[in-house]
């Protein structure tokens, strides 16, 4: 490994000796051009030989003119590296300047670098891609060089131009680039810069991390050929089939050919592929494929996570030879099972199975790949299972390579519970890409987009698709659910008929999907949700407390402050029946996810055995259906009520203490469920008889809260009661609330009334006084008022409308007399 | 401390442009030279054909199969030598008149005449 240091003595002369020194590096330059020319043209023999050497030395200057002395593609193994030569003369150039005015200006070296770096298109272009006006940051820059700056030693000065030149040579490294450019001159300013740059950075939201990958495009938009992210999706139908291999130690395989198609074949024609991520993944299957036994490899991952992926870029490095020698010169068949098995009954797929293991075993060059080897198990078909039986026998002989792929839900059903087929293959598991790899990834993929779509895409679209993608969009992984979303915006953004992509379009197209509010709360929603308390109680009666924590929750998170990891808010709603609890959260359900349809709702009493935590997350082999993963698979944005939460079973309740804390939940084949964008209200009538009167007696509400956590215990454990964002106890209704509660209900008739009928309908105070006596219980709260307005309002009212006593447009007026019975004359 | 600086870095490009054209320029050739055999080997297969010289023709073990193996390969492995011994020739005799120019320059530069059969 080598060491790096930075010496170069131009920054140790004065400025006239560096103005001295340009002018001379140029004129020479100059003089050589010319007396090449001269003496080329000159009468003299000689001369015209020495004419040509100089146009030799002048052609070489004029070469390197924009290059650096040495390259860092050719690094030396070991020793010490002056990184001075590996900086562009460019770079070299804006260094210089800067130093110039820092030492004579009296400015910071930093801010003047950055201020140099600037005006390089390159960087111009990469901080345009992140969304931020070049423009701006430059003004900003300008403005900071311009303030007074201590005067500095010019050996601190120097020391500090080492340290940033080291720090851009190792940004340049890892970049794979020739020289060190102005760009990682940036770049290292944003990582070690000095506190004036660091605040610019900060600013402007600039990540140095998002920096560099933004620099992928300006570095690739000048190029013609750009690397091929998607292996497969560009085959080349005339791709030839080399019948033997360059040994000529095979043979040829027409009936695999005839079943399969060549991936070798396709490297060859099509273009060159390449990995990003799972490096350790494609190492392995390196490892197991060149062993001497059992070389067969077993890829499970979901779908779009990068299977084929890195089996496509094992065909590119066998072709380059850039494998283990004993895979050198192999061929990388894909078997098409379902066209094997098609149109043949068992004899025939036996008999095609036979000849294919053959030839493959006399051609000796082949390693099998087997797409969605589970096929092969699946006992829904005769003819599948058939296969199983052939084939495996004839893989597990180690006669030759096999790599296999499946899904992990496949994988647990067919292949974990089939020890033969288990043992056959070493499973490699191919886990989602990171987020930053994603992020590359898609850089990448976006300069090809931009092609085809004649759309420019920010950097800052990119970041957004992949964090959307991966904090939503679970079915598939990363990078597939972020270019699926890309795709999306961009398909939406022609359709607008606009040339740039940016965030929100990103934003946009999530929104639609998933129907969660992702975007920062308009005047419109922010004026709702600071009158949400209002909005709220035009439809529920009093119960201030639980009103108030779901809005202060709801507030806390379209603001973006509420806690990270968990749902939006859980709440513990305890009191007696028929008080308002469900009502509480259908009316949210409404305002907040847009319909009561939103409403995920279970009924817990129906899970007070063991066996029902299946029920709820679904069984591992995917049988049973899980009532509560699946729902918010379906609808990650809803509202979850767990009524008669005390009744269920312990094993049951557990399952809770990890939605509540971390917001997740895996389901029975192993998926996880999101449940950060729920809210969660669990109601219990638990205690209800210890609220009613501990209210009665007039105590203190907070106070009750209290005892209630503690007598609480005896029903939910501990850690599961403080896991709740609140415990709210409701009140008992009054009679001053049930006629509230009667009025509201009374409205919502009328309202239906005139819209369906025509006809208006108005209750005068006696009838409403009579209706809320009838329609409270002690036991049973509000619940029988709906019973009592449809057996004394409802029934009568619609034997007149039949009868044509009431008919439409005429206006009824409602009352009770002493004797209770309601009267329904018309109003004048 | 200026004048220092520049001579230096005339120092500096003279021994780049010797560099440039014998290190660099020998690299650029032996890069060439082995991108112009490896496409060769594509279809000569040297390599892969010196490891299996001894295996039998398109895995016919028989007697036939083994004998038509070695021939055939040996055949092509010769041809594949001569092939590449005959490249390698070429870019040897370039890279020589490459190194020779600048001496050769310079020598006409003041007036040195050679005599190249002298020489041989």
């Amino acid at each position: 490994m080598f060491q790096i240091y930075f010496k170069d003595d131009y920054y140790k002369l004065s400025f006239f000796g560096r103005l001295l020194s340009r002018v001379f590096i140029a004129t020479f330059t100059a003089i050589t051009v010319i007396g090449s020319a001269v003496f080329i043209l000159s009468e003299s023999a000689n001369l015209r030989f020495g004419g040509v050497l100089l146009a030799f030395f002048a052609g070489d200057r004029i070469f390197h003119l924009s290059k650096s002395r040495k390259s860092i593609k050719k690094l030396p193994r070991g020793g010490k590296i002056n990184v001075a030569d590996y900086i562009s003369p460019k770079a070299k150039n804006m260094a210089a300047a800067a130093f110039n005015r820092a030492v004579l200006g009296e400015r910071d070296l930093s801010v003047e670098m950055m201020l140099e770096t600037l005006t390089v298109r390159e960087v111009k272009e990469a901080i345009r891609r992140l969304g931020i006006d070049p423009v701006k940051v430059k003004e900003r820059v300008i403005e900071i060089s311009g303030k007074n700056f201590p005067k500095q030693d010019k050996n601190l000065l120097k020391d500090k131009m080492e340290t940033t030149a080291k720090e851009a040579f190792k940004i340049a490294l890892k970049a794979g680039e020739r020289s060190v450019t102005p760009a990682d001159f940036l770049v290292a300013q944003g990582r070690a810069g000095s506190d004036s740059v660091i605040k610019v950075f900060r600013l402007f939201d600039i990540d140095p991390d998002d920096l560099e990958k933004a620099l992928i495009f300006g570095r690739l938009a000048k190029e013609r050929n750009v690397p091929s992210t998607s292996f497969f999706a560009r085959r080349m139908p005339t791709t030839k089939i080399r019948p033997v291999n360059r040994a000529w130690t095979s043979r040829p395989t027409p009936t695999l050919d005839m079943f399969g198609f060549d991936i070798t074949d396709m490297a060859v024609a099509g273009k060159s592929g390449f990995l990003i991520g799972h490096k350790n993944e494609y190492e392995r299957l390196e490892d197991i494929l060149s062993r001497p036994t059992k070389p067969n490899a077993l890829l499970v991952g979901e779908p779009g996570v990068g299977k084929e992926t890195i089996v496509g870029y094992l065909a590119y490095r066998i072709l380059k030879d850039q494998v283990p020698s004993n895979l050198f010169d192999k061929r990388l068949v894909a078997l098409n099972i379902s066209a094997l098995s098609s149109g043949a009954d068992q004899a025939e797929l036996q008999r095609r199975i036979n000849k294919i293991i053959n030839e493959i075993r006399e051609a000796g060059n082949v390693i099998l790949y087997i797409p969605e080897i589970h096929n092969l198990s699946r006992t829904s078909g005769e003819m599948y299972l058939s296969a199983a039986n052939i084939l495996l026998p004839l893989i597990s002989g180690d006669e030759f390579p096999t790599i296999g792929t499946t899904y992990p839900k496949e994988y647990k059903q067919y292949i974990d519970q089939d020890s033969a087929f288990a043992g056959v293959f070493e499973s490699i598991p191919v886990g989602e890409i990171s987020e930053d790899e994603a992020e590359e990834y898609l850089s990448y993929e976006s300069v090809v987009l931009e092609r085809e779509w004649k759309i420019e895409i920010s950097f800052a679209s990119i970041k957004k698709a992949v964090l959307i993608a991966k904090k939503y969009f679970h079915k598939k992984p990363l990078p597939s659910s972020a270019e699926d979303l890309l795709k999306e915006a961009l398909s939406e953004a022609r359709r607008r008929g606009d040339d740039v992509l940016d965030e929100s379009d990103i934003i946009r197209a999530a929104e639609k999907r998933v129907n969660i509010p992702i975007h920062h709360a308009g005047p419109a929603e922010a004026e709702k949700l600071l009158n949400l308390e209002a909005e709220i109680h035009k439809r529920l009666v009093d119960q201030e407390e639980a009103v108030g924590a779901v809005s202060r929750s709801l507030r806390e998170y379209r603001s973006g402050l509420s806690r990270k990891g968990g749902p939006i808010a859980s709440f513990l709603f305890v009191g007696p029946t028929g008080v308002g609890k469900t009502e509480l959260a259908k009316i949210l359900a409404a305002i907040q996810f847009g319909s009561e349809e939103m409403m995920v709702r279970i009924d817990m009493s129906e899970y007070q055995d063991t066996g029902s935590v299946s029920r709820l997350i679904g069984s591992s082999g995917g049988k049973i259906y899980g009532a509560l993963t699946e729902s918010v698979s379906e609808k990650p944005y809803s509202l979850i009520l767990l009524d008669e939460f005390e009744k269920a079973n312990g094993d049951v309740l557990n399952l809770f203490l990890q939605v509540l804390d971390d917001g997740r939940l895996t389901d029975g084949l192993g998926r996880t469920v999101d449940f950060q964008n729920t809210i969660i209200i669990a109601t219990s009538n638990a205690h209800s008889g210890f609220i009613k009167d501990s209210l009665d007696k007039g105590e203190d509400p907070a106070q009750i809260s209290e005892i209630l956590k503690k007598r609480l215990t005896e029903y939910f454990k501990p850690e599961l009661l403080n896991r709740f964002s609140d415990i709210i106890s409701f009140k008992t209704l009054s009679v001053s609330d049930m006629e509230k509660i009667t009025k509201l209900n009374l409205a919502s008739l009328a309202g239906m009334l005139e819209e369906s009928q025509g006809i208006m309908i108005n209750f005068d105070d006696r009838a409403v006084a009579a209706l809320a006596r009838q329609g409270y219980d002690p036991t049973f709260g509000a619940r029988p008022l709906r019973n009592a307005i449809s057996k004394s309002i409802k029934d009568p009212l619609s034997s007149k409308i039949l009868l044509g006593d009431i008919k439409r447009g005429d206006i009824v007026s409602v009352s009770c007399g002493e004797d209770g019975v309601f009267s329904f004359s018309p109003a004048s | 401390m200026a004048i220092k600086y520049i001579a230096e870095q005339f120092t500096l490009w003279l021994a780049d442009f010797f560099r440039h054209w014998y290190f660099d320029g020998l690299f650029l050739f032996l890069r060439t030279f082995v991108k112009t055999l490896s496409f060769l080997d594509r279809i000569f297969a040297l390599r892969v054909s010196l490891k299996n010289i001894f295996k039998p023709m398109y895995q016919d073990n028989s007697f036939i199969g083994y004998v038509m193996g070695f021939s055939f390969r040996s055949l092509r492995i010769i041809t594949a030598l001569i092939s590449y011994s005959f490249i390698a020739f070429l870019f040897l005799v370039a890279y020589l008149i490459w190194a020779a120019i600048p001496p050769y320059l310079l020598l006409k530069l003041f007036n040195i005449d050679i005599n190249v059969s002298n020489l041989l």
